[in-house]
């Protein structure tokens, strides 16, 4: 019956998900949020079910030469509280979108 | 190249923060954030590799925190509503300190207006509406006896035979008491004595409060009868000062005013009536001694329960006509007066407090408009914002809630500075009369400060919230602002009046205030030696029961004070000026008839020594002054006032005349100015000097003496002299007579200090909101100037529109601010001197004074809209 807030910051991370940043830093690019504001609210979600994430295959990253990575994906929950802060922010869209247009 | 330095580095800074994340999460969370790093610096920027790294400490601490289900409650449940407000009160919190010019003014300025508030509150509340300490306190009568005929003062000391008869045939009081204050000299074992405050009193005194002896006993009747073995009873105070609160003090002896007393009782710690006696003696007064016309004491009863005043001030009445019957001579035209113990607090009180507490919410009145028009600025700069929450769904009951928060913690805020302000202003402003104990700053101090911080946060935080609420969203954002603009301006206006009208009427208190100040202070006293200094005799009627004994010796202390370098006269009086205490008497003039009330012929009468006059400076205005020859065995003569003679011998002849008090025969030798004896403010009432020698000299007397040089400290060398003399007698309180005048225009002079303070506050306030409101028109109209002068317009017609729009607000509210002065002047009549209470000079000047510092709030707004730049504004359209 009660679903999870979400908080601005919080759309555009589902959103950044949904648009297929997979990984942490990728999010933080797109979102446009510092790494500090982006993980918690991973985490966050993660544990309310939005979100769920995998880890690389440990031999195609050591394969490389590297750490395997996190990535992360849209439950359906997740999708569903995303089309429901999409409605809730759209108004905040066509405020802030000429602006980022003139910008 | 250093790129693994790098990594390595931050690895070791991951690690770090690893520490703080749960054991069970750890290695994860440091393998998933290393690999970020590393990627990070793979692909982009050292730098940006850096910077999002730095966001590693805040993750590690947030994934300490247990994940809350984050579900908003269901609408209406009182978690969603606290949810809401804590949000309101951190966002407030955040904005408030986002602007602390702001919010520091805001906070100072209501932390005044709240602290002056609440210290009056307390003490008015203290004072008047705080039951007396006593039993019932409603049943205690203060009791006086009038002469109603006669002019003056209509709350006389009482006879004690009278006392007596009251007491004895009226059924309206269960009892009555007489005492008086009288300066005990105690004298521990080889030691100068210490001169106490105390009381004598009857036996009926403390069960007639209502409050009996915390250790020992109370007075008896046998305590009380003439030829009793002295007793004594200690204020807790002085039991503490002088026996360290010691258990068996009761039994004791202790010498009073060289008498052995035994102490009987210690009273509680609480106040003992209203002026705290430390120590207290009975009477023993032998009643055929004394004269039915001895009027020399205070007196109160206690009624019956079940009875009114009304009906005790009838029996008092017809057992006072029973009496004048009965004693002609000496109660013709007296009656006895009853007031209640409440009542005349209050009177005594008088009007100041509440002219205080009024003016003190005029200011708080004015902080309270002017933090409403800086709330109203500032949400200029918060439209956009507000425009934007509204836009992502925010209630405008949610805007409106969120001003009012910050309003709310603003008031918060200010209350609790306010009430520490009070706590000092408390004795500052209302030093707390002698029987208050404690301080006046309580509980219900507490809740009035708070309530009025609400009160204020909602009239100083409405207006802007429901302003702020209305506005339309879109316009507000594509305008920058400029939408709310005109509605908002006229509101501020209209505030700015309201300040300039309520400070112009302080303003205009305060200059009345000043009037009557510099008006007492021109008063003419009757003395021209303000210089002079005093030091009191109290001589124990053990040691010179005789009246020649006594005035032996104040001539020797005349002739040891005149001995001192630098004195240049010396003299004696039982009276000195403006202490209000002075005793009056009906006389006879030789040759006329007596008036049918005896009454009306009333002088005071001052026992002085010759060179009194002199050393005060009275001025002679004809015949001569008293001498030495003036003595027991020479013509009895006296020296009386102009007022004396202007009212008895209007056609002149006073000089030559004699007058009689209670059968010897004065001749008047001289006249001399009138003195204010009662205070500043009361004109003088007939006097008459007579030698003390040949009017008994009293035991108790001031001796003045004038200095050549005002610098010359005589305490030290009058006291060294006294002890001389006798040593035996209590250390002499020594003062110059300044004291006394600077005492008696206290009051007015800290009421207008006060008011002063007020008005100077409401002015700088008043000054602030004009200057804001007329920079933010100045800013709206930035366009418009910036035309007028593309078209021509010069800078001096550029600052003539706008201190002409400054002035037409400032106009508007002197206009309505003297109107106000002129309707509330007469309440200040009962503390002015000397000038009418709608003194146009005061009412002018303040107005004169607002509008030039008005002008000048608008002068500096003005002069910088003539240097906007035409090109400037005109290409920002």
């Amino acid at each position: 019956m009660s679903q999870p807030r979400i908080t601005y910051p919080g759309a555009c991370v589902l959103q950044a998900v949904a648009r297929g940043c997979r990984y942490g830093f990728d999010i933080m690019d797109f979102a446009g949020l510092p790494s500090g504001t982006v993980y918690p609210i991973l985490r966050r979600y993660e544990a309310l079910g939005l979100l769920r994430s995998d880890w690389e295959e440990t031999d195609n990253a050591h394969a490389k030469g590297r750490p395997r990575r996190r990535n992360y994906e849209l439950t359906l929950d997740g999708e569903a509280a995303l089309q429901r802060a999409a409605e809730r922010f759209a108004l905040h869209q066509r405020i802030f979108a000429p602006e980022e247009a003139q910008g | 190249m250093d790129r693994p330095f790098t990594y390595r580095s931050l690895g070791v800074g991951l690690r770090l923060c690893a520490a703080v994340v749960p054991a069970p999460n750890r290695a994860r969370w440091l393998e998933e954030w290393r690999a970020e790093v590393w990627h990070a610096l793979q692909h982009g920027s050292r730098p940006s590799a850096v910077r999002r790294a730095l966001g590693a400490p805040r993750d590690a601490l947030w994934s300490r925190r247990p994940t809350r289900l984050d579900t908003p409650s269901p609408p209406g449940s009182p978690r969603r509503g606290i949810d809401a407000l804590m949000q309101d009160i951190r966002y407030a919190l955040r904005s408030l300190l986002r602007r602390p010019v702001f919010t520091l003014t805001a906070i100072l300025m209501l932390a005044a207006g709240i602290g002056a508030n609440a210290a009056l509150f307390g003490a008015i509340k203290h004072a008047l509406f705080e039951p007396l300490p006593w039993e019932a306190p409603e049943r205690l009568i203060a009791l006086y006896e009038n002469r109603p005929l006669q002019e003056g003062r209509d709350r006389n000391s009482v006879s004690l035979l009278d006392l007596d008869d009251w007491r004895d045939r009226s059924e309206s009081f269960e009892s009555m008491t007489a005492f008086s204050y009288q300066r005990l000299a105690y004298t521990a074992s080889d030691t100068t004595p210490i001169s106490l405050v105390g009381a004598e009193v009857d036996w009926h005194f403390f069960s007639t409060l209502g409050i009996l002896p915390a250790l020992g006993r109370n007075f008896t009747a046998s305590d009380d009868e003439p030829g009793a073995n002295p007793t004594v009873i200690l204020s807790h105070g002085l039991w503490q000062e002088l026996f360290a609160g010691a258990a068996d003090v009761v039994g004791q002896e202790m010498t009073l005013n060289e008498l052995s007393h035994t102490i009987i009782g210690v009273m509680p710690d609480k106040p003992v009536y209203y002026f705290q006696a430390r120590a207290w003696v009975t009477l023993r007064v032998d009643r055929p001694e004394v004269s039915r016309g001895n009027h020399r004491f205070r007196a109160f009863g206690r009624l019956h329960e079940g009875i009114g005043l009304e009906a005790a001030r009838a029996e008092l009445q017809a057992i006072s006509l029973d009496l004048e019957e009965e004693f002609p001579d000496n109660n013709t035209g007296h009656y006895a007066a009853a007031h209640r113990f409440e009542d005349e607090l209050a009177r005594n009180l008088g009007s100041g407090l509440w002219i205080v507490l009024g003016l003190a919410a005029v200011v708080l009145l004015i902080v309270c408009a002017n933090i409403a028009n800086m709330q109203l600025a500032s949400a200029l700069a918060r439209q956009r914002e507000v425009a934007v929450r509204l836009a992502i769904g925010a209630s405008r009951r949610r805007i409106v809630t969120m001003v009012l928060v910050e309003s709310g913690i603003l008031a918060l805020v200010s209350a609790t500075l306010g009430l520490g302000l009070a706590r000092l202003l408390a004795d500052l402003v209302v030093p707390p009369p002698a029987w208050q104990v404690g301080s006046t700053v309580d509980g219900s101090v507490f809740v009035f400060a708070f309530g009025l911080a609400l009160g204020t946060s909602i009239l100083f935080g409405l207006i802007p919230a429901m302003r702020l609420s209305r506005g339309d969203v879109f316009d507000a954002i594509r305008d920058g602002g400029r939408a709310l603009g005109s509605g908002r301006t006229r509101l501020r206006g209209f505030l700015v009046a309201t300040e300039v009208a309520l400070a112009v009427v302080l303003v205009a208190g305060a200059g009345l205030l000043l009037r009557s100040v510099t008006a007492l202070g021109e008063v003419e006293l009757g003395f021209g030696e303000p210089d002079a200094v005093a030091a009191q005799i109290d001589l124990p009627i053990a040691s010179y029961p005789e009246p020649e004994q006594r005035a032996a010796f104040f001539r020797e202390v005349v002739d040891e004070m005149e001995s001192i370098p630098g004195v240049t006269d010396a003299g004696t009086t039982d009276t000195l000026p403006l202490v209000g205490s002075r005793s009056s008497s009906t006389f006879r003039i030789e040759g006329r008839e007596q008036p049918d009330n005896p009454d009306s012929w009333s002088t005071s009468r001052h026992s002085v020594t010759p060179g009194y006059t002199d050393a005060l400076g009275i001025e002679l205005v004809r015949g001569r002054t008293l001498q030495d020859s003036d003595n027991a065995d020479s013509e009895f003569v006296t020296v009386v006032n102009d007022t004396f003679v202007d009212r008895f011998f209007p056609e002149g002849g006073a000089i030559g005349a004699r007058i009689s008090l209670w059968g010897d025969w004065h001749r008047i030798v001289g006249v001399v100015r009138g003195v204010r004896h009662d205070d500043v403010r009361t004109p003088p009432e007939p006097e008459a000097y007579f030698p003390a020698q040949q009017l008994g000299t009293p035991t108790f007397a001031w001796v003045v003496m004038r200095r050549d040089n005002p610098q010359l400290d005589l305490a030290p060398i009058v006291r060294a002299k006294m002890a001389d003399l006798d040593p035996t007698l209590p250390i002499a309180r020594v003062f110059v007579i300044r004291d006394l005048v600077d005492q008696s225009m206290r009051s007015t002079q800290r009421l207008s200090r006060i008011v002063t303070a007020f008005g100077t506050l409401a002015l700088l306030i008043a000054a602030m909101g004009l200057y804001g409101v007329i920079s933010y028109a100045v800013g709206q109209r930035q366009n418009e100037i910036g035309l007028r002068m593309a078209l021509g317009s010069t800078a001096r017609n550029v600052v003539a529109l706008v201190v002409t729009q400054g002035m037409t607000l400032v106009g508007v509210g002197l206009g309505s601010g003297i109107a106000i002065a002129l309707f509330a002047g007469p309440l200040l009549a009962d503390v002015l001197y000397g000038v009418e209470p709608r003194d146009v000079v005061s009412m002018l000047s303040a107005a004169g004074t607002l509008g030039l510092v008005a002008f000048f709030a608008t002068l500096l707004p003005a002069v910088r809209a003539a240097r906007i730049d035409p090109a400037g504004t005109l290409r920002g359209d």
